[in-house]
């Protein structure tokens, strides 16, 4: 029996379909891909589609998906962008893991695939899953360089450079590779009860910033994540690091986060400004050149 | 308070619980250990050596540490397990009010037990 899915999808296998073996694939062979759809204007619950495409060396899951929806069924609903990994929006639930579509070749899982939308997420339609969720407990964490009060006229219009070695950098690095494609939240198993849980993708961002040794926001991003649905919520299942496409450790972020927060920031004061101050003096008539908000 | 605070604690109980219920184990099971360490008592479960252990302030203080110690630490953990499946703001609510008038009805009641003993192994 389909599971009804309430919007949310729980990453449930409908019926057990083979996992199948990885392995090398004949050119010719048929790939059988079982398709989650939810159409929320006419559905109530899941139901599941089978489709049939040739397989063809160096196919992906997400070609495949494409290969369907240009040949056979144009009402099939997914997201994709670049098809290389980068942009995070065609994560999708691939024979019971998160992945991404675009960097999971069907030959590594073999001619038998049960694609469904990510767990832990509302569904818009089909394979398409709602992310605002995750975009908004993104924010929550401030996610972008805080600097003190005093330097605000830097961060308006800046003329210098912040400090910061190698080293400092390497504190925050692998987490700066994130692309906010939210598998690591489908495979979180606290965000699949509690909804209000920040998630692994907010909490190891939250380390990111305050790792940063430019960085001046400890206080506001403790008080963000220092509460009953933050970062002491997780288990400690490790199962985001597992399914994070880029090799980012979430897990290894949440306890570095626990341990800030019991033991103090890791740094005391942020970078200064350094670099020779402009030396051409300002025109009050040029227009200043304004700071970009903040990327999210 | 800090979420942080409360775990640290929730920590800090867990280890202490280690110890405490360590000594609980050795003295009430294991008079081998006890023989090792030169206290040998004919019977420590017996109702003249309970009364005894409930006179003394040293285990009167040991017995209130142990009682506070593992409510904090099981209520904590239930709390946060309540918090799961309870998530709204209300809930939330309802839940460490809950938890504190539990653990505190249950805590002074561990007390009274405690003190009343101490009569008790005073007229032994």
């Amino acid at each position: 029996m389909a599971r009804v899915l309430e919007r949310r999808a729980t990453g449930e296998r409908a019926t057990g379909a083979p996992a199948g073996a990885g392995g090398p694939i004949e050119a010719g062979a048929v790939v059988t891909l079982r398709v989650a759809r939810f159409d929320p204007e006419r559905d109530v619950a899941m139901r599941w589609q089978t489709y049939q495409v040739p397989y063809t060396p160096g196919m992906t899951v997400l070609d495949a998906l494409i290969a369907v929806k240009e040949r056979q069924d144009g009402s099939l609903a997914f997201r994709s962008s670049c098809r290389m990994g980068v942009c995070g929006s065609c994560g999708m639930l691939v024979n019971g893991k998160p992945r991404l579509t675009c960097q999971t070749q069907v030959s590594e899982l073999g001619t038998h695939l049960e694609v469904a939308p990510l767990p832990n997420h509302d569904v818009i339609k089909d394979l398409v899953p709602d992310l605002s969720g995750t975009f908004e407990r993104h924010r929550k964490v401030h996610p972008y360089i805080i600097r003190p009060a005093a330097d605000e006229a830097e961060m308006r219009a800046p003329t210098r450079e912040f400090a910061q070695t190698p080293e400092e950098m390497e504190r925050y690095l692998q987490f700066a590779y994130c692309l906010k494609c939210s598998l690591c939240v489908a495979a979180c198993p606290t965000a699949a009860t509690d909804p209000l849980f920040l998630g692994p993708q907010a909490l190891a961002q939250a380390y990111r910033y305050i790792a940063d040794s430019r960085d001046a926001g400890w206080e506001v991003r403790a008080d963000a994540v220092d509460g009953v649905h933050g970062v002491f919520s997780c288990h400690l299942a490790g199962a985001c690091s597992e399914a994070c496409p880029k090799g980012v450790d979430p897990a290894l972020g949440i306890q570095l986060l626990k341990r800030s927060l019991l033991t103090g920031p890791p740094h005391a004061e942020p970078a200064p400004v350094i670099g020779p101050r402009p030396v051409v003096p300002e025109d009050p008539a040029r227009p200043r050149p304004k700071a970009p908000p903040p990327t999210v | 308070m800090r979420e942080s605070k409360l775990w640290a604690l929730h920590l800090f109980s867990g280890a202490a619980l280690v110890v405490l219920l360590g000594v609980h184990m050795v003295v009430q099971h294991y008079p081998t250990i006890l023989s090792w360490l030169g206290w040998v008592e004919d019977d420590v479960r017996g109702f003249a050596s309970v009364a005894a252990r409930g006179a003394s302030a040293g285990w009167s203080v040991i017995y209130v540490l142990l009682l506070g110690f593992a409510l904090y630490h099981g209520l904590y953990g239930l709390r946060r397990i309540l918090h799961e499946i309870w998530y709204s703001p209300a809930a939330t609510r309802a839940v460490d009010a809950a938890v504190v008038v539990v653990g505190l009805v249950v805590f002074v009641y561990g007390l009274v037990a405690v003190f009343q003993a101490i009569p008790l192994g005073g007229a032994s």
